[in-house]
């Protein structure tokens, strides 16, 4: 039973996340408490797109335009709402968007068989190129008379001390969770991700399977930078750069095989929290914040290099016994 | 197959039409203006076309490299550091710096080769690694080469223009030459081209595809290292910045010149077409007026449509993919 538990990759992720959590709380103090709703707000925002990231990931495709999706849907949607539409109906109109350009990556990575990696540079390259040029550099903000509309109360509002995101983070697990492990559509990704012929010779439809993931990764991804938009009520033309980078590394962290086929949602949750810990943690050491982006690197390849090496390990030393 | 004209089979004939309507489009578009441009278009085709013969290299081995643009960087830094810490000359620290640069791309390797992990993993790891790095050593500023040392004969060669030709972009003509040869004509060239097809066919056949894949990776380092130094000299300075999104660009480039993350089909001159097909859009859109982020969205376009392209044209004409 514990063999169980301890064996499987969230499991060390949830234990790695909790352990540094306290470290901090130890060295840090009364602040790092303090700090705990806006590190939960940053967890619940990247926690969402990593989990399309991970959807994605487990299909065994890569979308590398999550983070210029992020941005140019808040985008839309914070200037939908400066036109005059009201929030409800921007929210329905940007999030439509986001669904449409993941339905585009995934149906073209399909229909010409393209490298996914690619492909999604080059739209990483696009929606950034038009958030930049739309915007001509200067953030936007949602005007102030419509900030208290209950919309972007509820998206990006707070209860009881802590972000509403949070709880829209929780659900979206939850949701996606038992999606990817009890229901159909959970089960086609997996087998996809794993053998795109075998999928396909059992009678799955891999095409729609592709188009469903990109769909659901992009929208994810939209939501996200909506949300984010709601709390801030801005957004610039740095929104979210890199972003796509950082939740790769978190669904690596959290267990998630590169390869296809294998992985869960929450464990990605749990990378982007230890992600996020660290960040929060370097931040408030006062430590130079560029040295996450080093912390960033080596934690990923790191990760990785321990995947393919303790399992060799752990055979040799079965072997020798 | 046979039946199709040797000139439109080649990988490279797309790229070869593109730059042709590139220099055509800007020349008529401003009345000829542009031409008189060129020159600078070409020293910014050699600062990114010697990293893209690197990075179209390691391509067509079937592995990619992202941290070229923070070893383009970080290597720029370590050469100035040598210069003006160590109090080292030009020359030894040029030869330093570039044996800094091959020692980073046989890390990369040998972390994805022995550990068995994604090449671009390990070098999504590293290029936060070395852009962290770069930005605390330039404190999110600059570096600049020593006054004393800034008449050094090797500084002024590399800043000197031969019949109003940039030494650098002599440097690139060379090194295409050398390395379109290394690629068609020598054993290690064939051996590139071998385990980018199939790494399982070129063991069978006596070929290591990890000493090979190891090659390419110092090579392709190397390169980066080698455009990071020859522009510090150029310029005199490092910035933070430098390099940022040349990840992009060269990848951007060597698929447009005729490399697929598939490998095992390469070129070598194709690519740096494709650079100076980029590199041209951005003079020729900054002299139109066009705002820079377009530049962005047209190199993700350009990376797509190149993608879909021969894809469309094969199935067009007929020919399995």
């Amino acid at each position: 039973m514990l063999k169980n538990l301890t064996s499987r990759p969230e499991a060390v992720v949830a234990a790695t996340a909790l352990a540094l959590f306290l470290v901090f709380w130890g060295l840090i103090g009364e602040a790092w408490l303090n700090d705990l709703p806006s590190l939960l707000r940053d967890v619940s925002w990247l926690g969402i797109v990593a989990i399309g990231s991970a959807i994605v990931i487990v299909s065994g495709e890569f979308d590398l335009s999550v983070g210029s999706v992020y941005a140019f849907v808040s985008m839309i949607f914070l200037m939908l709402m400066q036109s005059g539409i009201s929030p409800a109906l921007a929210f329905l109109l940007s999030m439509a968007l986001a669904c449409s350009i993941g339905a585009l990556s995934g149906y073209l990575v399909w229909r010409f068989k393209l490298p996914s990696l690619l492909l999604t540079l080059g739209f990483l390259f696009v929606y950034r190129g038009l958030v930049e040029w739309i915007t001509e550099g200067f953030p936007l903000s949602i005007a102030e008379e419509i900030q208290s509309n209950w919309l972007l109360q509820l998206l990006g509002g707070k209860t009881l001390g802590l972000h509403n995101s949070i709880g829209i983070c929780l659900v979206l697990v939850l949701f996606y969770a038992v999606a990817m492990t009890k229901a159909r559509f959970g089960n086609h990704v997996h087998a996809v991700g794993d053998s795109e012929v075998a999928a396909s010779a059992n009678g799955i439809p891999v095409g729609l399977v592709k188009v469903k993931v990109f769909t659901i990764g992009a929208m994810l991804a939209g939501f996200a930078g909506v949300i984010s938009a709601a709390n801030l009520s801005s957004v610039s033309t740095t929104t979210a750069s890199a972003m796509e980078f950082e939740a790769i590394a978190a669904v690596v962290i959290g267990g998630v095989s590169l390869l296809g086929g294998a992985g869960t949602v929450w464990g990605a949750v749990l990378g982007v929290f230890t992600l996020i810990t660290l960040k929060h943690a370097l931040i408030l050491m006062g430590v130079n914040i560029f040295a996450y982006q080093i912390v960033l690197g080596v934690v990923l390849v790191g990760v990785v290099a321990l995947k393919g090496v303790v399992p060799k390990l752990l055979a040799a030393e079965w072997v020798s016994k | 197959m046979a039946e199709r004209p040797q000139l439109l089979a080649r990988i490279e004939t797309s790229v070869v039409i593109g730059a042709i309507l590139v220099v055509a489009l800007f020349a008529v578009a401003t009345h000829g203006q542009w031409l008189s441009s060129i020159p600078s278009v070409l020293r910014i085709t050699a600062q990114i076309g010697i990293v893209a013969i690197g990075q179209a290299l390691l391509m067509t081995s079937g592995e990619v490299d992202l941290s070229v643009g923070s070893v383009f960087a970080f290597v720029g830094v370590i050469f100035i550091w040598l210069t003006e810490q160590m109090g080292l000359g030009i020359a030894p620290a040029i030869a330093l710096a570039l044996l800094a640069a091959a020692t980073i791309g046989a890390l990369n390797g040998l972390t994805s080769l022995f550990l068995n992990v994604p090449s671009m993993i390990v070098t999504l790891g590293s290029m936060f690694i070395y852009r962290g790095l770069t930005y605390i050593s330039t404190m999110g500023f600059s570096l600049s080469i020593p006054r004393e040392l800034r008449r050094d004969p090797v500084v002024l060669f590399l800043k000197d223009r031969v019949w109003n030709i940039n030494t650098t972009v002599i440097i690139l003509a060379v090194l295409t030459v050398l390395f379109t040869f290394l690629l068609a004509k020598t054993r290690i060239g064939s051996h590139i081209r071998a385990v980018g097809g199939s790494t399982t066919a070129a063991l069978a056949n006596g070929v290591s595809p990890v000493a090979t894949k190891l090659k390419a990776f110092i090579i392709c380092s190397f390169l980066a290292g080698l455009s990071g130094v020859l522009v510090a000299c150029q310029e005199g300075s490092v910035y933070s910045t430098s390099g940022v999104q040349m990840e992009l660009e060269t990848i951007a480039a060597a698929v447009i010149g005729g490399c697929t993350l598939r490998g095992g089909i390469g070129s070598i001159w194709g690519p740096v077409l494709g650079v100076f097909v980029l590199s041209s859009l951005k003079g020729g859109l900054m002299m139109m007026g066009a705002p820079t982020s377009w530049y962005i969205a047209l190199v993700g376009l350009l990376l797509i449509a190149f993608l879909i392209l021969p894809r469309l044209l094969n199935s067009r004409m007929g020919v399995a993919s």
